[in-house]
């Protein structure tokens, strides 16, 4: 087998956009790297799951982290200076294309970016009333007004 | 994501009654906005993973399925529950104090025959402690009485399963407080019996080098056991100590007044008010006081058992509110904190045994 950084591979999105990557970039995404260990991946690995807008954010995630993967645990500069792009990264998204990621980061099991784009929600319910988390991610208030006092009784001092 | 638009569509309709016309613009509008309550349950755990309890709880309020995946990682104690003792038979009495429910279970491994056999300690002790759980293997029993004239405290102690107590006279002596104020309960916890003397001073055995020590922070000047307030001279009083998590309390009651709480810093014993004890709920009874985090419905709070005959099974002080519930209907301290019963972990899997 030639070394990771010659062999590409080809993703072949939902809606028929394909992309060629490094066997390294590939294997950032664990359900990939399996498919290449099985040697399923002779021909380009359709992703059903996932639209050519997403999977071209995924890659550039993916590239940017093997290119500037931290040296070693102690290289604390170089996670530093990760960290920084991950969260200009993050900035460009709204909450659907951040949704979107998500549950690809799950479908293609990329713990880096399921762990960051879940933060970036999490970072933003922060603070937020009940209302206003519903409005950002579009829920719908499925509660009883009876209920929804309810739960605001049990723990009235979260709700101060 | 066929699948999930026509989830959404049949929900739509169902629940809330709409018009096909009206489903079909929502369904549009879903399409193009994704909701983050159709998130699967275990992604929408990983994003409510990173909150503290606060936003955990504010999250729990957006919707049912967000409050489903809330309350599965919210980190929550469980109140204690309260043990009536019998005065015969296996027939044990519960009250769970958070759903206000009682519950009378069958113990038989608490009947005579499963009894630990411990042997004969000559001692009339002030106070004898466990150090855990007699189940536990590891079990030290503690046993003490102060002689009042000699300067002494008589310190006997027994691991299970030994056939004799060690029993010595150790240098210690305590001071006494007033007659009716003479000791609180003893805790065991950080690798030592701690217990409080009648003017509130912390004290303690540690068994690994059999010494007995004072603890040399100073003193507040609490009110009940103060010479300067004669009013709550002739009144009951009762002192408590609790720990959680290393963090000593210690409380004192007296008559219907309100139980004052002091917290152990590293330099001083400091009064406790609604803004400084942080959503502690506070179980005291005679021999076993125990302290919890944050419950629903019951922060802030002390917790005294009650007796049975009375219609509730628990007092309650709120700190917050500065009143008792229900409001004061007891003449004295023994109606708070009654002989008969005292505050246990409940089991696991308390439906088990129901």
């Amino acid at each position: 087998m030639a070394s990771s950084s010659t062999n590409k591979f080809v993703l072949k999105s939902n809606d028929d956009v394909s992309f060629e990557v490094t066997e390294a970039v590939a294997r950032e995404f664990q359900v990939i790297a399996h498919i290449i260990d099985d040697d399923c991946a002779k021909k380009a690995i359709p992703l059903s799951n996932v639209t050519g807008e997403i999977l071209s954010k995924m890659i550039e995630y993916g590239k940017k982290h093997i290119e500037e993967a931290p040296v070693d645990e102690e290289d604390e500069e170089g996670k530093k200076k990760l960290q920084i792009w991950d969260e200009e990264f993050m900035k460009q998204f709204n909450m659907e294309i951040v949704f979107q990621l998500i549950l690809a980061s799950n479908y293609l099991n990329n713990k880096g970016l399921l762990d960051l784009t879940c933060c970036t929600v999490a970072d933003h319910i922060k603070d937020m009333t009940p209302d206003e988390v519903r409005t950002l991610f579009n829920v719908k208030n499925d509660y009883t007004t009876e209920e929804e006092e309810e739960i605001r009784k049990e723990n009235s001092w979260a709700f101060e | 994501m066929p699948g999930r638009k026509a989830k959404f569509y049949s929900s739509n309709v169902d629940v809330k009654g709409k018009g096909l016309v009206e489903s079909k613009k929502d369904d549009k509008e879903a399409e193009i906005k994704p909701s983050f309550a159709d998130l699967p349950l275990c992604l929408i755990e990983v994003i409510l993973y990173q909150l503290v309890l606060k936003d955990n709880i504010l999250a729990s309020a957006v919707c049912k399925t967000w409050r489903e995946a809330a309350v599965f990682i919210r980190w929550v104690d469980r109140p204690p529950w309260l043990m009536y003792l019998p005065k015969r038979g296996n027939s044990f009495e519960l009250y769970d104090p958070l759903q206000q429910k009682m519950y009378t279970l069958n113990l038989p491994e608490l009947s005579k025959s499963t009894l630990i056999n411990l042997p004969k300690l000559e001692l009339a002790y002030d106070a004898i402690a466990f150090s855990c759980a007699p189940t536990s293997g590891t079990c030290l029993l503690l046993a003490f009485k102060h002689v009042k004239d000699a300067f002494l405290t008589t310190t006997s102690t027994c691991y299970l399963g030994a056939t004799d107590w060690t029993t010595e006279n150790l240098d210690f002596y305590r001071g006494f407080g007033s007659n009716s104020l003479k000791h609180s309960n003893v805790v065991y916890a950080k690798q030592r019996f701690n217990c409080l003397d009648g003017k509130g001073r912390l004290y303690f055995f540690e068994p690994s080098t059999r010494v007995w020590h004072y603890d040399t922070t100073s003193l507040p000047d609490c009110p009940y056991i103060s010479y300067r307030f004669w009013q709550y001279e002739k009144k009951k009083k009762r002192i408590f100590l609790a720990v959680r998590k290393g963090e000593f309390f210690k409380m004192f009651t007296c008559g219907g007044e309100k139980p004052i709480v002091y917290k152990l810093d590293s330099e001083s014993w400091d009064e406790i008010n609604s803004s400084t004890l942080n959503g502690v709920t506070i179980f005291a009874s005679l021999y076993s006081s125990e302290t919890r985090m944050n419950l629903p419905w019951m922060r802030n709070s002390v917790y005294f058992p009650r007796l049975r005959y009375s219609s509730k099974c628990c007092v309650s002080y709120s700190i917050d509110e500065g009143r008792y519930y229900p409001r004061k209907q007891w003449q004295e301290q023994e109606d708070l904190c009654p002989v008969e019963n005292l505050w246990i972990r409940p089991p696991k899997k308390a439906s088990d045994y129901m």
